[in-house]
């Protein structure tokens, strides 16, 4: 049963995308192939399965709403699955794929799926800990999706996020794990559509897949909470689609996933402009002209886009007071928001600046980010491991043989806008994994250009980059993964193991299991509070959010304790800081102490 | 594989062989000692000719 609800939430889910996936057929291109279908229904169910999640989970979020929403989808989703199931058993035919990238992939999937049943561990510097399962965990605590003032990156758009949340109501902390498993299994079908499109057959496109799979930032961007896979995924099927428009539907279809990109990442947003800049450039490249027609089609793409993720930016501007919260400075000029001053926003910023620093922003590296990319990637941010050398190596024979299709001029230009934007923005080497991607299918057409040029020396020299990239990728990937796989196969490993990765474990059980611990105050802002089940005040967050006024100066809350419901006091010892708390409260008593932590109960008569 | 524009492969044939070789050489050679032997010398060298960060 410990391994047992997780899959099975994890595949109610991906049936239930399916079914609501497919109800968008009519707007899918005729001539798509079987995998094209595949991954557009999954990926378009999934991501409007979190939209519907997050309107209802506004008014309401429990196990039966989500059940209620769920089941019936998933209904759908094994009567659409019969029905699609025919022409998907004739084309996925296993004699026709290639061992050697198929056996890369299937150890990376099978790493996926063991690692994927481990509870999730670590401290708040883990993106996941700190609010990708934070925010699922208390909208189902309290019963709805809410702000948590907090923490304010638990405020950007939530599709995956409220996916986590239904993970995790069905199949707790371990749900949103394994979706990890989905994540990488859909980017690498939509990547393999992606290949064909780009005129690979199904050996190169299983070479193509096989790269990008053992990608260690790509594989870094799918697990462990991370949403930039299933982003990724997202923005290059509205690219695609974009490109390949000719028909409103075609363009409501991009649409629809440029609006789930937005809805995904605030990265989305400039993704949008860069979509329908490609589309227009693509269209008077080929025609020398933009037909009123195409205008039209590109206005119903940004209008479907822009629909589909306002709930969002919406319920920010309303409850938070700007669409985009945390705000980039610029914006504080127009709106007036909650719970983060100015200081602790612009501080924010240069966190983000510093942090996205990369190798720097002069020209120079800008011109070396290949070279730096391929043989440093551990400068960047969330970098290390790179994405092997096969894209250095091979992808620009690969482009030099296909820049002149119009579709792959849209794809470059999209690029090298999206490659200069992120260069002088924050450089964090998940936020280009399409980039790596569609470079891994340049690269695979370089392979065939050198081994067909050069075929003695450069067949075997274009084998040994791509084989050198794989076998290292996995070689990272692996050993990376083992903790995880052993937690999920080892029960008596997996305690031991939380017990030395979650902080303040101790304090947190026993709060649990005190039923009388009604209201917990939490002084430290970087408590991991995913770890605590019982309601908490956090006055002051990481990045200087101030939930109440006070803060978290334990002189000016000492007196309102009562008024704000405390019933407890978590104070932990932390870094360069001392216990919060002074000594000789007469209204607290000490109920728990270690070296790093203690839990004050505070007095009735308070 | 589906045929790509002629003009491009017309345009490959003008870039020899042997540069494709080279190009591809060195990649191999220059990750497999970094990333793979992660020899000091090798980033002291690099750094010389600007390639890694200081």
């Amino acid at each position: 049963m410990r391994l047992l609800a997780p899959i099975l939430a994890n595949l109610m889910l991906i049936v239930a995308a399916f079914g609501v996936g497919r109800l968008l057929r009519a707007l899918f291109p005729k001539q798509f192939s079987s995998v094209d279908r595949l991954a557009t229904i999954l990926l378009a169910g999934l991501g409007l399965l979190g939209a519907l999640l997050f309107l209802i989970g506004l008014i309401h979020l429990s196990l039966s709403v989500i059940l209620i929403v769920l089941l019936p989808c998933a209904m759908l989703g094994v009567f659409a699955l019969r029905k699609e199931w025919p022409d998907l058993r004739q084309n996925l035919r296993l004699s026709k794929i290639p061992k050697l990238p198929a056996l890369a992939i299937a150890l990376i999937l099978l790493i996926t799926f063991i690692g994927g049943l481990a509870e999730p561990v670590g401290d708040i510097k883990m993106d996941a800990i700190a609010y990708h399962f934070l925010g699922p965990h208390i909208w189902l605590r309290d019963a709805s999706i809410h702000v948590i003032p907090d923490e304010s990156l638990s405020a950007f758009p939530a599709t995956v996020e409220t996916l986590y949340a239904a993970l995790m109501a069905v199949g707790g902390t371990r749900g949103p794990e394994l979706f990890a498993f989905l994540s990488v299994g859909i980017l690498l079908l939509v990547s393999y559509g992606f290949a064909v499109r780009l005129g690979l057959d199904t050996a190169g496109a299983w070479w193509a897949i096989a790269l990008i799979a053992t990608m260690p930032v790509v594989y870094r961007g799918a697990y462990g909470g991370f949403v930039d896979a299933i982003f990724s995924g997202f923005l290059l099927l509205a690219l695609r689609f974009a490109l390949d428009a000719q028909t409103s539907a075609d363009f409501a279809l991009s649409g629809i996933f440029a609006g789930l990109t937005m809805a995904t990442k605030y990265t989305g947003i400039p993704a949008l402009v860069l979509i329908v800049i490609a589309a227009l450039a693509l269209e008077f490249a080929s025609k020398s002209t933009i037909s009123p027609t195409h205008l039209k089609g590109l206005l119903l793409l940004a209008v479907t886009a822009c629909v589909v993720a306002s709930p969002w930016y919406l319920r920010n501007w309303l409850v938070l007071g700007s669409p985009m919260y945390p705000p980039p400075p610029s914006l504080l000029h127009f709106f007036h928001i909650k719970y983060m001053s100015p200081d602790a926003v612009n501080s924010l910023a240069a966190i983000v600046r510093k942090e996205g620093l990369g190798m720097g922003h002069s020209f120079r590296s800008l011109l070396l980010l290949p070279f730096h990319l391929t043989f440093h990637p551990a400068n960047f941010l969330n970098g290390p491991g790179g994405v092997g050398l096969a894209l250095l190596a091979l992808s620009p024979f690969g482009i030099l043989l296909r820049w002149r299709d119009p579709f792959v001029g849209g794809l470059l230009l999209f690029s090298v806008i999206e490659i200069f934007g992120w260069f002088v923005t924050e450089q964090d080497a998940r936020f280009l994994i399409h980039i790596y991607i569609l470079l891994a299918i340049f690269a695979i057409w370089g392979w065939s250009v050198v081994a067909e040029r050069s075929p003695r020396t450069g067949r075997i020299l274009s084998g040994a980059a791509v084989a050198c990239s794989i076998l290292y990728g996995l070689g990272l990937i692996v050993p990376a993964r083992i903790p995880d796989l052993h937690a999920a196969l080892s029960p008596a490993f997996e305690k031991r193991r939380k017990f030395e990765e979650i902080p303040y474990l101790e304090s947190f059980s026993l709060l649990d299991a005190n039923a009388a611990a009604e209201k917990v105050l939490v002084l430290e802002p970087r408590v991991p509070t995913f770890y605590l089940n019982q309601n908490y005040l956090k006055p002051l967050g990481r990045f200087g959010e101030q939930s109440i006024p006070e803060g978290n100066d334990f002189r000016l809350l000492d007196g309102k304790l009562s008024a704000y419901g405390i019933t407890h006091i978590l104070d932990v010892r932390l870094d360069d800081h001392g216990f919060r708390v002074p000594p000789g409260q007469p209204n607290l008593q000490l109920i728990f102490e270690r070296d790093d932590q203690r839990i004050y109960r505070v007095s009735p008569l308070q | 594989m589906t045929s790509p524009n002629k003009k491009s492969r017309e345009a490959l044939r003008s870039i020899p062989s042997w540069v494709m070789d080279l190009w591809i050489a060195w990649i191999v050679v220059a990750f497999l000692v970094i990333r793979v032997l992660g020899s000091g010398t090798a980033q002291r060298l690099l750094s010389h000719f600007g390639l890694r960060h200081p």
